[in-house]
């Protein structure tokens, strides 16, 4: 210590320091033993286990994941539980339901429900790739554009830009057009449109994170590039991703409802959501036949629904910085 | 006094860094900001430099060009003899003492990555640089953090289950885990609670003391930073402006500026409140456009003519001690010298 030819209100200052802070030592120290079994409880879980109770907290979510849980294990077993072949001409043309056909038969004589089951696994299959395409993309774009800056940054942010405003409906129905609509160019066509909002949204976190410290200490620690961006960075930008994808799922799905409904999706016989829809476009069908569309619109409705208010949920129990 | 054996581990010399200011219809440079202007000192090995001054100076802009988060845009780093720039080219140099030199940082809330529990944070470097392998790691990791008075129950934790002392621990802990010999504290304390702000000096100091490490103590109150340094550098607007032995700098300081920090110095006794107490006037001048002359004539109280056109350089003003400073007027005034 110096403090012997120091001026004495330096070393008054520093003795009123030091008593205090041994004083502050003895609060803390008490105030942890307290504090211990109730941190213990909640220090004992893992990240998993706090993701689903807080989830399990958002009643409508919790059940929509039910819901949804159902709707996608049905589809999936469709060759199991379907009653019909989703193509064959099974009863009468435009049936209503009845005990052998409980959602009545289409114009052609093929059951609603079978086709139904189906057409829930088309569209869900469409929304999932198109979904995972346009997050990878996305993904990938945004990093390089938010971590490198300059010119990377100028460059994929303007073709972002310009991907955003462009009528992607009339651009998707000119891809179509253009490629024959088959089930996988409807998933390319929709996974390389929906990506510029995810791109704009891993960019803006990049950006973000690549300034706090633990990536700049990070870098200090002489780790490499792939370490900062896939275990440092992408991680911290998981949670708002999978909530921004579920949105994307949800328009995705909407997506290939509207392009099918206009004839440009999912060929026939093939069975789409969007494509059983496309009855409804005759008066006739609206007034009398509601069976032919009702099912197949309400459930693109409950579909988009439940993973709008799962989305929600997860923005909240995938959040980093609170434990509660 | 200069010990003749010891040779001065980091050297700087004339570091500038200039950040651009972009602005215009079309985005062009229109000035720069002068964040550090012209900075030379050398620290060294097992010495704690001190580097105070207002926010803003610049102090923490050299941190950060030591660490080699940024490099600056004039001058030279020395680490050790060899010349950083040259170091940064050749990968394998580089390697070699990338963790020689290490940072503490200021917020120890956003020092540690939230998704990743105590023991990824503090594993991953040191099994990257091959400096603990997969069987000792976890050995390695418990004596560092015996050392910095944690237990080994806090490896399998997240950041936010700390407070913000024992976060500030593990901050250290993992600028310790790679070895380092000289280490950057960029306002290691300012962020904590003052009863913590003691526990975590002492540590500093204790663990200086103990490796040997060389630290820049970077801060802005003057009682923190003479608690842990030897000497102690004190900067305004992008220049240092007095440099010496801490207790040299603390018990006679010559530089107006220095004086003005000391008695903003807050006092615990309501007897001598305010007895005396010259406080500064005015703003730091801009960054910018910093003035002309002595930077800091526009608010001195002993400022004359000479000040506003010439720079003063530093220069030595006593003969027994280390300690420069910047300022002609003080040098000159001896009645001003003896007040301090």
């Amino acid at each position: 210590m110096r403090s012997n030819d120091r001026d004495e209100k330096y070393m008054n200052l520093e003795k009123r320091f030091r008593r205090k802070a041994a004083m502050s030592i003895e609060v803390i120290s008490g105030h942890d033993a307290q504090n211990e079994a109730a941190k213990q409880k909640i220090a004992s879980e893992n990240y998993l286990q706090t993701v689903l109770r807080r989830f399990k907290r958002h009643h409508l979510a919790a059940v929509s994941l039910i819901i949804l849980g159902v709707i996608v294990l049905a589809s999936l077993l469709a060759p199991v539980i379907a009653p019909y072949d989703p193509n064959e001409i099974a009863g009468p043309f435009g049936g209503a339901p009845s005990k052998e056909f409980l959602l009545g038969t289409d114009q052609i004589g093929r059951d609603v429900l079978s086709r139904l089951l189906y057409a829930t696994r088309i569209s869900l299959l469409v929304g999932v790739l198109a979904t995972v395409i346009s997050t990878v993309i996305g993904v990938v774009l945004g990093l390089i554009a938010g971590y490198f800056g300059g010119v990377a940054d100028m460059v994929i942010m303007r073709f972002t830009d310009m991907v955003m405003s462009f009528p992607y409906i009339l651009l998707v129905l000119v891809v179509a057009a253009i490629f024959k609509p088959r089930l996988w160019n409807i998933i390319l066509i929709l996974g390389f449109v929906d990506w510029p909002g995810i791109a704009r949204l891993v960019r803006g976190n990049v950006l973000n994170l690549r300034e706090t410290n633990f990536v700049k200490g990070n870098i200090v620690a002489g780790m490499p590039l792939r370490h900062i961006l896939f275990s440092e960075i992408l991680p911290n930008t998981v949670a708002p991703i999978l909530v921004y994808a579920t949105s994307v799922l949800a328009l995705s799905i909407l997506d290939e409802a509207a392009l099918s409904f206009l004839g440009q999706g999912v060929q026939p016989p093939e069975a789409s959501l969007g494509n059983m829809l496309n009855g409804a476009q005759s008066l006739t069908v609206l007034t009398t036949q509601p069976w032919l569309w009702i099912p197949p619109g309400l459930l693109i409705v409950v579909i988009v629904m439940a993973i709008n208010f799962i989305g929600d949920a997860l923005r909240d129990a995938l959040d980093p910085n609170s434990r509660r | 006094m200069l010990d003749e054996n010891k040779m001065p581990l980091i050297q700087v010399e004339d570091m500038k860094k200039y950040y651009p200011v972009k602005g215009g219809i079309i985005t062009h440079t229109t000035g720069h900001v002068k964040a550090v202007d012209g900075v030379s000192f050398s620290i060294m090995r097992g010495e704690t430099l001190g580097l105070v001054g207002e926010s803003g100076c610049g102090k923490s802009t050299i941190g950060r060009q030591l660490v080699g988060l940024e490099t600056p845009t004039e001058g030279r780093i020395y680490y050790d003899g060899c010349d950083l720039a040259a170091i940064r080219k050749n990968k394998k140099e580089m390697e070699r003492i990338r963790t020689k030199l290490q940072m503490v940082f200021q917020d120890p809330y956003s020092s540690l990555n939230p998704r990743k529990h105590i023991y990824e944070i503090l594993a991953q470097p040191m099994l990257y640089h091959h400096i603990s392998t997969k069987d000792t790691v976890e050995q390695d990791m418990i004596k560092i953090l015996d050392m910095v008075g944690l237990s080994r129950t806090v490896l399998g934790r997240y950041p936010y289950e700390f407070s913000g002392g024992q976060r500030q621990r593990i901050g250290i802990a993992k600028a310790l885990s790679l070895n380092p010999e000289f280490i950057v504290c960029d306002e290691p304390v300012s962020a904590l609670d003052v009863s913590i702000q003691a526990q975590i000096l002492n540590l500093l100091k204790d663990l200086q003391k103990e490796l040997e490490l060389t630290l820049l103590f970077v801060g802005h109150g003057l009682g923190a930073v003479n608690y842990v340094s030897d000497k102690i550098a004190v900067m305004y607007l992008g220049k240092i402006v007095e440099y010496g032995e801490a207790k040299e700098i603390f018990n006679r300081p010559k530089h107006p500026y220095t004086r003005a920090l000391l008695e903003a110095v807050p006092v615990p006794d309501p007897k001598e409140k305010m007895r005396g107490r010259k406080l500064l006037q005015g703003e730091v001048g801009s960054s910018i456009n910093p003035p002309e002359g002595c930077r800091f004539h526009p608010r001195c109280p002993y400022a004359v003519k000479q000040c506003r056109t010439e720079t003063p350089a530093l220069c030595e003003v006593t003969e027994a001690e280390i300690h420069m400073a910047a300022c002609p007027i003080v040098l000159s005034d001896t009645e001003v010298a003896s007040h301090g």
